[in-house]
This record gives structure tokens, C-alpha cells and sequence, in this order.
């Protein structure tokens, strides 16, 4: 009991630190406006101000808030958190309303939205990842507001919206804050001196792992050195056959018929690598985890790392103080003129509350967030491509807020678009995803490396067999 | 006289020992029933339902129980739990020992020392030290670079499932403050006419070691043994933070399993009774280090 004792104390301990570690933030940020930037402040309220004078029809659209609060909660990097609580202030400064407002990292997020969760203390707003089926009782569905103009879709294609819609019941989950695919990125200088041709459109896996060994034994070092291992393997699901799937769109159930073909494929064939040296072992997977900026191939020691496109954005920030040059690949496919396995989908949304009693105020942001130009601006496609086109060609059009960098992510989501599979929504993740996904990589994958299992098709079946095993806990 | 006792007057009352000493409790009697004594009931009840974080719980009797002792996963976790406890606590307490026996060694600067060296108690348990263990052990740290250096190419103690438990034993034994302090004391506590008899007896340092300072500590020995091997049953950070319970489960203690049924899974349910078999096995655990210690400890006033 002690243990529980001390994780309970631990938890909460956490929470506090956290709560106050943002409150400071919030606090700090505040003072640091109000006393040394007081100019600065009357500025950047000076020009939404202006704007909304030049366009009389526009102040209607944001009602007067004052005396009202709103909670909000996300996850995300430094870069994240700043953009966004400028936007959040800024709504503050053309509504009146008072946002309060808690940031955590991605992995921090979860346990602490479990807990607010348990105490029905969710807040009226909050960021939810392509998770939501495990939420689906926590949030609201915004096909009423939706209808009724509260938030305007106009400018958002029916796809777009498709990619937040639960295909089941037609209930919307929440806005989009962008699309994202995840893909490779590579550093074409180790190509190079290994003497290797670049990643093409539709290179394939045997491709991919020559390229592997000839890197490794020219630098030395991984040439990759961290996968998100369920995304690569259901991935080769998708591309083993036409209409195979890991899981069905709906996230109903699993779509590729129990076929272990495609994962003793991949299981084989990364595993393998790994054993080389070619691919990061473990302790490096985990060393860098979901932290894309820590990779190695910001340094220049690595070839290749697997990322989601709107990571690219931070990731060449920093491999750029090294003087590297970064560009995007598609994933490796089992056969070069064989399907994609490519999704351009929903990289995160945000939600409102079902328990939430501001969900009207709540629409309202979500208007705003979404809509917003100027928001988006200052935004500027941090968390996805933004799913508005008017936003998007208004950002485009920008050659400050569109740099090489950028560009080449919006290139990139239309190259992957344009592919005849790449639907343009994702699956819903169903609950069981996170528990099958771990078993996966700590179970499966980790014993295939550690000899735990003789063989590729031994992992494979002993995976199939317990992800549905798990299935039906859920 | 029993009428008067009768009316007792707020006053009175208020400063009565028993009332005074209450009140002083409070603040813990307090937190300890909201804090520990609640949540345990609760968990108890829990451990025999299935029950997700926002859903009603449902009664299913012993099936999480069962469930646990065919969960491969949950096994292996006892088993690494065991073996980081085995290789762990005797290593802290040697070296917790070891430092506490050059420190009262009397110099002008002990107090130093002793402050010292107790720091990382102090900060051990947190995240920032785990963070520093990882890239310290990390495989572009200091130490990897080293033994790289000397041949082993490919070496990586966390991308090892032998290797990546000794980490978290080293970080684990360097916070041997707490520890340290206690032998410390019970150190000075033994009379110096043993040692002066011992060494008119021509006994050597090895000698007035085993059969003067072991056996006149081991109370303490005790005590410290009893506390290691309730925190080290319930390591959670270090594995938390640095390896995250990898390679293949290598480090994947029991604690951290019940926060991941608990809090990744929101199976509550099963991660309560997980708990409570912890609990079981610690209080197992204690009681025949307890029950063995009257062999083995000698109290002074033992006749």
C-alpha cells in the first residue's frame, strides 16, 4: 500500500508542481507585458483593433466575453506553448474573456488528462489526438455548431472535416489543428558520401535497408536511428494488399484478415537491421523518444529519421545550426509500383468538453483558432498544415511566415494527397491501439532483437495472437 | 471531586496532554486518513472490480487476481523487481556503510562531508537526477564513449537487456545518504572501550570490524535493511524516466507496470490488485527479515 501511498503523493506532487510551474508562467508572462513591454503590448493591440475598424462586420463575430473565463489544456514543445498562449491572449484582447490555460508535454498530457478526467474537472477546451475513440464520452460533438455557423466551415473541405469525423455516427470531434504525414526525413550530404542515391517517390524496403548498410559501414553510426515501430508495421500492412488495413477506417475492428505475411515481413527485415547497427538499438530509441530535436541527425550523425511532417519544422531549425540541409521522404513501400501505405491526416484537434458548461463560448474559440488569419499567423502551421484554405493561401502567400522549410512540408502534404491510397482521413484509433501499439514494440519487437523469439514468424504470431487477445479487453 | 471531573470546562479540555497531542497530530492523523487510509480502502474495493477511469465500476470477484498470475508481463515484473531488490539494497547498504565509517573518522571538515555526500539523498528520488543518469549512461554519455573507447563497439547499457538494470542499481546506490547518516550515528553510539579492549587484545581492523562494529550495528542494520527493501520494491522513477521499463521488459518494475495498467491502460481495476499483491509480497518479505532477525541482531540490553 506504501507504493500506492507514495505514487498517489508522487502524482499529486506532480500535479502541484506542474499547476504551479504554469501558473508562474502565466503570471510571468502577464507582468513582463504589463511593466517592461507596455508599449509593445499597446502595438500588437493597436492592429487587431484597426483591422476590426476597417471590417465592422468582422467585430460581430466575436461577441463581448468580458467577465467570462474559458479553460484550455494542450500538449506540445516550447515553440507550441509561446504561439499559443500569444493567440489565446489575443482572443482575450478582441473578446474580454479571461482564458485560463495549462500546457504539459505529450507524454505528461495523458496522466494528467486521465485524472482531471476521473474528477470531472476537464477543462472547457481541450488538444485530443487521433485518440479520441478512448475519450469519446469526454467530448462534445460540434455537428450543431457546425450547422448553425457558430464555427464557419466554409473554407474547410468536406475531407478535412472528414479527418476529425467519427465514420460510425457521423459526430464531428472536434477542429483539426492542421494535417501532418508521417514520413522520413533524410540528410542528402551522408547519401552522398556513402554513395547512395536519395529516396525516391517509391523506393522500397529492400531499397531503404541497402541504403542502411552502406551508410552504417561508411560513418559508423546508425544510419537511422529512431522508427515509430507500429507506424512502420502497419504501415506494411496497408501496402501488402489493396484494402488491407491494421485497423479498420472506423476502428471497429482489424482489416487485413489475420495475415502475418506483412508483419514477419517487416518485423525480419528491421530487426535484422537493428542487429547490424544500422538502426538505433534500443536505449538510443528510447533516449530520444518523441524528443525529434535530441536525433542524431540534427547532428549530422545519422542519415534518416522518421518524423511527422509538422516536426520537420523544428527538427531542421536545429540541424540547421550545424549546417545541415534536410529533405523529406515518403516511407520505403514492399513494392515500387505497389501501394503508398501514406495517410495525410489529422495531426491533433481541439475539443470541447462534454461536461463543459461554456460550450458555446467554447465554439466560439474554436471559430476563431481555426478561422482566424491573423491567429494562424502566429500559429503558422506549427501543429499541421491548417485545414482552412483561406488561412493557408493567406500564409502562403507570406514569404516571412513561409520559409524554404515550410514550403517544403506543404509540398510535401500535397505529394503525399496526390497519392492514389492516401485517403484523406485516418483511421479512429481504437482504444485498444495504445496497449496492442506497446506490445508491439516492448514485447514483440524488443524480444525478436533480444533472441526471446527464433524467428520473425514466431514474433509475428505470438503478436497477432495477443493483440487480439487484447482486443477483447476493450 | 467526581462531579468537577464531570465539567470539565473547554478550557480544561483543551489542555489536557491527550487533546494537546491530538491536536499536534491532526494535521497527519489528517492526511492520513484522506491520503492513505481512504485510497487503500478504495483500492481494496477496486482490486475486485473492473474499473476504468470514468466508467462505473463493476464487481468481478477474484478475476483480476487470476488474470495477474497468468500475465507473463505481470510476472516478469516480479521477477526484475526481485532481482534489482537482491543486487540492489546489500550494494547501498555496503556502500552506504563503507562512507559512513570514513566519516566518523573524526576531521574538522565531517560536517562538510556529511553534507555533502547527503545531497544526492536529497534530490535523488527526482526526475532532473534521472535525467542526468540517462545521458551520464547514455549512449552518447560520458561512460558508453569510454567503454567504446576500450573495444566495445556497439555497447549501449540501455539498448541491453543484461546490462540495463546497472544504471539504475548505481543510481540507485548512490543515494545512500539517508542510510549513511543512520550508520553514522549508530556508529558513534558504541562504546570506544570496546575497541581500546579489542586492541589490548591484539585484535586487528578486520577483526574489531566483524566482531565489534557489525554486531553492535546491526539494529541498525536492521532498520536500514527493512526501509531499503521497501523503497526498493517500489523503484518507479528512474525506470520511469530513463528506460521506460525497456529493453524487453528488462526494467520494467512492478511499480511501473501498475502506473502503466493504471494510468496508460485505465485499467485501475487490475493495477489496484497488482498493488495489493505488492503488498502482499513486501509485507511477506519484511516479515522473515523480521522473523530471521533474532538470530542475527544483538541488543545491548538483551540479557
Amino acid at each position: 500500500m506504501k507504493l500506492k501511498k507514495v505514487m498517489a503523493l508522487t502524482m499529486a506532487g506532480m500535479m502541484a508542481l506542474s499547476l504551479a510551474a504554469c501558473g508562474g508562467e502565466a503570471a510571468s508572462t502577464e507582468s513582463s507585458q504589463s511593466t517592461a513591454s507596455k508599449e509593445e503590448s499597446k502595438e500588437a493591440s493597436a492592429a487587431p483593433a484597426e483591422s476590426s475598424a476597417e471590417a465592422p462586420a468582422e467585430e460581430s463575430e466575436y461577441p463581448d466575453y468580458s467577465g467570462e473565463t474559458l479553460s484550455i489544456m494542450w500538449w506540445g514543445s516550447d515553440t507550441r506553448h509561446e504561439r499559443t498562449v500569444k493567440v489565446i491572449e489575443m482572443y482575450e484582447e478582441l473578446t474580454g474573456i479571461d482564458i485560463e490555460y495549462e500546457y504539459l508535454d505529450g507524454s505528461a498530457y495523458w496522466t494528467s488528462f486521465q485524472a482531471k478526467m476521473a474528477a470531472n474537472e476537464l477543462p472547457d477546451v481541450f488538444q485530443m489526438g487521433n485518440n479520441w475513440l478512448t475519450y469519446y464520452d469526454t467530448i462534445y460533438p460540434l455537428n450543431d455548431y457546425i450547422a448553425d455557423g457558430t464555427i464557419d466551415t466554409t473554407n474547410i473541405s468536406d475531407a478535412m472535416l472528414a479527418t476529425t469525423t467519427n465514420q460510425a455516427n457521423g459526430d464531428i470531434t472536434g477542429i483539426s489543428n492542421g494535417t501532418n504525414a508521417r514520413c522520413f526525413a533524410y540528410n542528402p550530404a551522408i547519401f552522398d558520401e556513402a554513395g547512395v542515391p536519395y529516396p525516391t517517390d517509391n523506393w522500397t524496403w529492400d531499397e531503404f535497408a541497402d541504403a542502411c548498410r552502406k551508410i552504417t559501414e561508411k560513418t559508423g553510426n546508425p544510419a537511422i536511428t529512431t522508427l515509430e515501430w507500429e507506424t512502420v508495421t502497419y504501415s506494411t500492412v496497408t501496402q501488402w494488399k489493396e484494402g488491407y488495413n491494421f485497423f479498420a477506417m472506423d476502428g471497429s475492428d482489424f482489416a487485413f484478415n489475420g495475415d502475418t505475411e506483412p508483419l514477419v515481413y517487416i518485423m525480419g527485415l528491421l530487426t535484422d537491421l537493428m542487429k547490424e547497427g544500422c538502426i538505433g538499438d534500443w536505449g538510443i530509441q528510447n533516449e530520444i523518444g518523441t524528443n525529434i530535436e535530441a536525433d542524431w541527425i540534427a547532428y549530422g550523425d545519422a542519415a534518416m529519421v522518421m518524423l511527422s511532417s509538422n516536426q520537420f519544422t523544428a527538427l531542421s531549425k536545429v540541424a540547421a545550426e550545424s549546417g545541415i540541409e534536410l529533405e523529406l521522404a515518403t516511407f520505403p513501400r514492399v513494392k515500387a509500383d505497389g501501394q503508398s501505405g501514406m495517410v495525410v491526416r489529422s495531426s491533433q484537434q481541439l475539443s470541447i468538453y462534454s461536461g463543459s458548461e461554456k460550450k458555446d463560448i467554447a465554439a466560439n474559440f474554436l471559430n476563431f483558432w481555426v478561422n482566424s488569419v491573423e491567429a494562424n499567423k502566429i500559429l503558422n502551421c506549427e501543429r499541421g498544415v491548417s485545414i482552412s484554405s483561406e488561412v493557408l493561401s493567406a500564409l502562403q502567400a507570406d514569404s516571412e511566415l513561409t520559409d524554404e522549410t515550410t514550403a517544403k512540408i506543404y509540398a510535401f502534404i500535397d505529394k503525399v494527397g496526390s497519392f492514389p491510397d492516401a485517403a484523406n482521413s485516418s483511421p479512429a484509433e481504437p482504444a485498444a491501439a495504445e496497449e496492442i501499439k506497446n506490445a508491439l514494440k516492448q514485447t514483440y519487437y524488443q524480444g525478436l532483437t533480444s533472441g526471446k523469439f527464433s524467428s520473425a514468424q514466431e514474433a509475428a504470431d505470438g503478436f497477432w495472437a495477443e493483440a487480439q487477445e487484447i482486443w477483447k479487453n476493450y | 471531586m467526581e462531579k468537577q471531573k464531570r465539567k470539565t470546562t473547554l478550557k480544561e479540555f483543551m489542555n489536557r496532554d491527550n487533546t494537546v497531542g491530538y491536536v499536534f497530530a491532526a494535521p497527519f492523523i489528517i492526511g492520513f486518513c484522506a491520503l492513505t487510509l481512504v485510497p487503500m480502502a478504495l483500492s481494496l474495493f477496486y482490486s475486485f472490480c473492473s474499473y476504468q477511469v470514468g466508467k462505473p465500476a463493476e464487481w468481478i470477484g477474484l478475476s483480476n487476481f487470476i488474470g495477474l498470475f497468468r500475465d507473463s508481463t505481470f510476472l516478469n515484473s516480479l521477477k526484475v523487481t526481485i532481482q534489482y531488490v537482491i543486487i540492489g539494497v546489500p550494494l547501498k547498504l555496503v556502500f552506504a556503510l563503507l562512507i559512513a565509517m570514513l566519516l566518523t573518522k573524526p576531521t574538522k571538515a565531517q560536517g562538510l562531508y556529511r553534507a555533502i555526500y547527503y545531497i544526492p539523498s536529497l534530490i535523488g528520488g527526482s526526475v532532473a537526477v534521472a535525467l542526468v543518469w540517462k545521458q551520464l549512461f547514455g549512449s552518447r554519455g560520458p561512460i558508453v564513449k569510454a567503454i567504446k573507447a576500450m573495444g566495445a563497439t556497439g555497447f549501449n547499457f540501455f539498448g541491453s537487456d543484461t546490462w540495463a538494470f546497472v544504471p539504475l542499481v548505481l543510481c540507485n546506490a548512490w543515494q545512500f545518504g539517508s542510510s549513511m547518516l543512520i550508520f553514522a550515528s549508530g556508529l558513534k553510539q558504541i562504546p570506544k572501550d570496546y575497541y581500546e579492549a579489542a586492541s589490548i587484545d591484539g585484535a586487528g581492523a578486520w577483526k574489531k570490524f566483524c566482531y565489534i562494529t557489525l554486531p553492535s550495528l546491526s539494529p541498525i542494520i536492521l532498520f536500514n535493511l527493512l526501509m531499503q527493501l521497501i523503497s526498493g520494491f517500489m523503484t518507479f522513477t528512474q525506470a520511469q524516466i530513463i528506460t521506460q521499463g525497456g529493453p524487453n521488459h528488462a526494467t520494467e518494475y512492478v511499480s511501473l507496470y501498475i502506473f502503466n495498467q493504471g494510468f496508460a491502460y485505465a485499467r485501475m481495476g487490475y493495477a489496484c490488485a497488482a498493488s495489493w499483491v505488492m503488498l502482499i509480497i513486501m509485507a511477506a518479505v519484511t516479515g522473515v527479515v523480521f522473523k530471521t532477525s533474532k538470530t542475527w541482531v544483538f541488543y545491548e540490553n538483551e540479557d
